[in-house]
This record gives structure tokens, sequence and C-alpha cells, in this order.
């Protein structure tokens, strides 16, 4: 039993990674070893859909978080709004109204119209390197290990994205793409039980003592949903994709896209103008949240600053004090 | 005052497909599998003498066959979209009509399917070889007797394969991979037709 530890033990020992996966998804364990339990929870769904798992967990390539900056905005005279949305990941797991991907994938030839159901396309595309498209849905990372490839001017490839009518990417690429420039070649549906039950109790006091400045489990909270790309790519994806999702529909329903200087995962940066000086008022009386909670996960924080405040690189832009 | 008693008229499957494919065949090919199937919820389609019936997000329409050319690309790409995969719903099912009321499938059945719905195609000659030593008259009856789902397949295929102890070779015996009398899609077709096979309730 030495490689396996409690959930105490593991804290104890500084490895908050396995901790958190302990906390959220082994919790009906009394000695967990997070490696082994999520590769046998990978096997498992391997055993369900042997003739989808090796493209879905091995082949395909997922549009990942959105990380970029846009050079071509001018922001040095202007305040910076930098929109954060709370322990996101975490807040799209607690949240039961968002459905999750079933164990159960059938591969479809081409299209299958959108529904509520979970649906994953793979789109081929080939647009131009300056379109949002690249922006939004593909990062540095997927370019620099030539899943995509590019001759300077136009980026081409295949991608694979989640939709569903209350989750719709696609029509966010249409808004960037000309009709040419994508096609859906494969599209996989998902049915049955989803992948992992996440003990809910424990993000709920995770994120309770996170708030009150506990270190560790901020760590855990942080860590852990990294183990779901090991248990099951589509799962993990589908997380990070809807979070991308809501930071667009976000931008678009509020009218700041246009101003938009970076964006980081889970957090937003825009120009505060004329136009969009509003928009932290407009967002806080709508309550938006994620996680759909009475606690504040899930919820948009904001901080003002100046551009002299930022460390701005060629691909992502942070806070010089973050 | 009494409720009135109506009857809804449902065309033959035949039918359909053939109003399916008159409303596809006026659409831009192009479109087929562009995004543009994104921009709206359509619902409900109904491909009648005259006009196309569906419903645009919640909104119902009716189009004259000529006249759906004239809509947006947006639409027409949502439209083909659902007739499209309504089309290869309706031809799975015709496929399986055609094995419970004849025994077999007609080779002019066989042909429609070659340009749009090869996987279809693919399926059906699989289902042909395992019951290549069957008579008519018995591939008749065993589909006769099994309760087909035309509907909500994908849900009771799910629940069938779900891993289960003491269960493991399910979906082996659906695939065989690397043996003969396996199926390669999971379908429609092929469910029922592995329902009738494995005698599976």
């Amino acid at each position: 039993m030495s490689n396996y530890n409690t959930i105490t033990e593991l804290e104890n020992e500084k490895r908050y990674a396995e901790a958190g996966y302990g906390r959220l998804f082994a919790y009906n364990k009394d000695r967990v070893n997070a490696m082994i339990d999520a590769r046998t929870k990978a096997k498992w769904i391997r055993k369900m859909t042997p003739e989808t798992t090796d493209e879905l967990q091995n082949n395909l390539f997922y549009s990942g978080p959105a990380t970029f900056v846009n050079h071509r905005l001018d922001v040095k005279k202007h305040k910076i709004a930098k929109m954060d949305l709370k322990s996101a990941y975490l807040a799209y797991l607690i949240n039961d109204k968002i459905k999750k991907p079933g164990i159960f994938r059938i591969k479809h030839h081409g299209v299958l119209p959108l529904s509520d159901d979970i649906q994953l396309y793979v789109i081929q595309f080939n647009c131009s390197t300056e379109s949002p498209f690249v922006s939004w849905f593909l990062n540095q990372a997927a370019i620099q290990k030539k899943k995509v490839q590019s001759d300077g001017s136009r980026i081409y490839g295949t991608i694979a994205i989640f939709a569903s009518h209350w989750m719709n990417q696609l029509k966010f690429i249409n808004h960037f793409l000309e009709p040419e420039e994508a096609q859906v070649i494969t599209t996989y549906s998902f049915h049955g039980k989803k992948t992992v039950d996440v003990k809910m109790s424990q993000i709920k006091k995770l994120y309770q003592l996170k708030e009150l400045g506990v270190l560790e489990a901020k760590m855990m909270l942080v860590q852990a949903t990294g183990w779901l790309s090991i248990i099951d790519k589509p799962t993990y994806y589908h997380m990070v994709q809807y979070i991308k999702f809501y930071l667009m529909e976000t931008a678009y329903k509020y009218g700041f896209e246009d101003e938009i200087f970076g964006n980081q995962t889970d957090c937003i940066l825009y120009r505060v103008t004329k136009e969009t000086e509003d928009v932290y008022d407009r967002i806080k009386n709508d309550k938006l949240s994620l996680g759909q909670r009475t606690s504040s996960i899930g919820t948009y924080t904001f901080q003002f600053v100046d551009y002299d405040d930022l460390i701005v690189n060629p691909a992502r832009v942070v806070l010089k004090n973050a | 005052m009494p409720k009135k008693n109506t009857t809804v008229f449902n065309p033959r499957i035949k039918k359909r497909i053939n109003n399916l494919s008159r409303a596809i065949n006026k659409i831009e090919p192009s479109l087929s599998n562009k995004l543009l199937f994104a921009e709206f919820r359509i619902e409900d389609i109904k491909p009648g003498i005259n006009t196309v019936k569906y419903r645009k997000n919640g909104v119902a329409q009716e189009v004259r066959y000529d006249e759906l050319q004239n809509l947006s690309q947006a639409e027409q790409g949502s439209l083909v979209a659902g007739l499209r995969v309504d089309r290869y719903e309706l031809r799975q099912e015709r496929a399986i009509q055609q094995l419970q009321e004849k025994g077999k499938i007609s080779w002019q059945f066989k042909r429609s399917l070659i340009k749009d719905n090869p996987v279809l195609l693919k399926s059906i000659i699989e289902v042909e070889e395992i019951l290549l030593d069957s008579e008519k008259e018995s591939i008749k009856t065993a589909f006769e007797e099994i309760d087909i789902d035309t509907i909500e397949w994908d849900t009771e295929a799910a629940d069938f394969f779900e891993y289960k102890p003491g269960q493991e070779d399910n979906l082996f015996d659906f695939y065989r991979p690397g043996e003969d009398g396996g199926f390669t899609e999971l379908n429609q077709f092929t469910w029922n037709s592995f329902k009738v096979l494995r005698g599976i309730s």
C-alpha cells in the first residue's frame, strides 16, 4: 500500500495535485494513488468505447484554452479592465445544469445537426493567420507542435470543437470565418452516464477555504482538474471549451468584443472606453454566474489597471503583481 | 363539446425519403458540410407535396420547394443538415422495413445509397454477409418479432453497451475487431439488426 496515501498524508506532504484529485474524484476511497486511479478510470472508458477511444483520447487535436493578445488595439492611454471568472473549472463541474460528455460515444460521418445533446465536431479549416478564429480556437502551442500548418499568411488543419444548442461555439466560428474556410468531416455524439462523479461537497468546502485565503485549498482546486485529461480528454476539453465559450458569449452579449486586449484561459482584458465603461455595472446587475450557486464561485471579478501594470508578451498578457 | 377525432396523415417512408431528397437537391450542394448549420435551430422538418414545413428557432415556416434556394445561405445550411440526417434515419428505417416485409433489401434501394450514404450501404452489406445462409422467410420472421427502435436507438444502445461486469463482451460482439461477422459502424440499422441477430428484446 506504499503507493497509496490518505488525503491528509498527501496534504501534509504538499502533494496538492494528488490531494485535490482525492478530494474531488476519489473521496470514497480511504487511500488513493491519483495516477493509478486516473489510469484505471481511463482503461474503463476504453473498454466502454474501444472503437472511438484512440481517436478521442490520442489522435484528435482539441481546441484548448484561449490565450492571446490583440497587439493591434491601442491601449496605452486607456484604463484596462481585467475580468476573471472565479474558479472557472470548478464552477463548470459544480453546475449540474451544464451537461457533461457521456461515457458512450458514437462516430458519425459528416454533419449531425446541433441538438441539446453534446456533440464533438471535427472541423477542417483553412483561413488567414489574422483571423480571430486563430486567437480564440488555436493556441500557440498547437502551432509549435505542428498540429496545424501555416505558410505565414494562411493556417490550416483539423480541430475538434464541442457544440450544442446551449454551447454553440460554431456560430462564433461562422462569425470569424467565411463558409468555404471550414467544414465538418466527422461528428461524435456522447451518450450515457458522465465519466466522473465529482464530490460536490468537497468543491464547496475547498472553495470556502480558498476564499478565506487558505493557500493549500487553492493549490488543490487549481491542480485537481488537470487529472481529467488523463482520465478522459473529451471530458477535460468540454470543460475547457465551455469556459472559453462562456467568455466569448459574455464579450459578445455585452458588446465589448472589439475592445478585447487579451484573453488568458478564464480571464479577459478589455479596453475601457465610453462604450465599454458600463460593462462592469451591467454584468454585476445581471448577477452573471457560471456556477449558478449562491456562493461567488463562477462569478466575474473586476480589476481596473493601467497599461504599465501589465506584462505584455507576444502571446500573453498578465498583471505585474499577480 | 366532444373532442374532434383527428387522424394524422403519415406518408409512406419511401415517399418521405423522396420528398427529403427533392428538398436536398434544391439546396446548393456546397453548403452541406459547412458550419452554417449552426446558425438556426431547425426542427420538425416535414417535406410535403408542394412545400417543406419546419420550425426555425421555434417559429413555424413553410417554404415551397422551388423557393428553398432563395433562403439565406445560413438558413439553407441549417435546413440541409436536418434534411440529410432525417433522410439518413429514414433510409435506415426503410432498410429494416424491407427486411421485415421481404426478408431482403432490394438492389434499387442499395443503389440509391451509393452516392450519399455509403456508410449505410456498407452496414447493409455486413448484415447481408451475416445473414447469407438464412432463408428469406426466417429473416422476415426474425425482424418482425423484434421491437425495432428508430427514435431512441442510441440511448438503448448506450444502455446495452454500458460496461457491466460479466457482460464485457457485448461491445466486442458488436464490432468483433479482427474477426468476421462484426459491424464497423454503430447506427440505427446495425443496432436494430444486432438486436435481431442476438435476440435482444
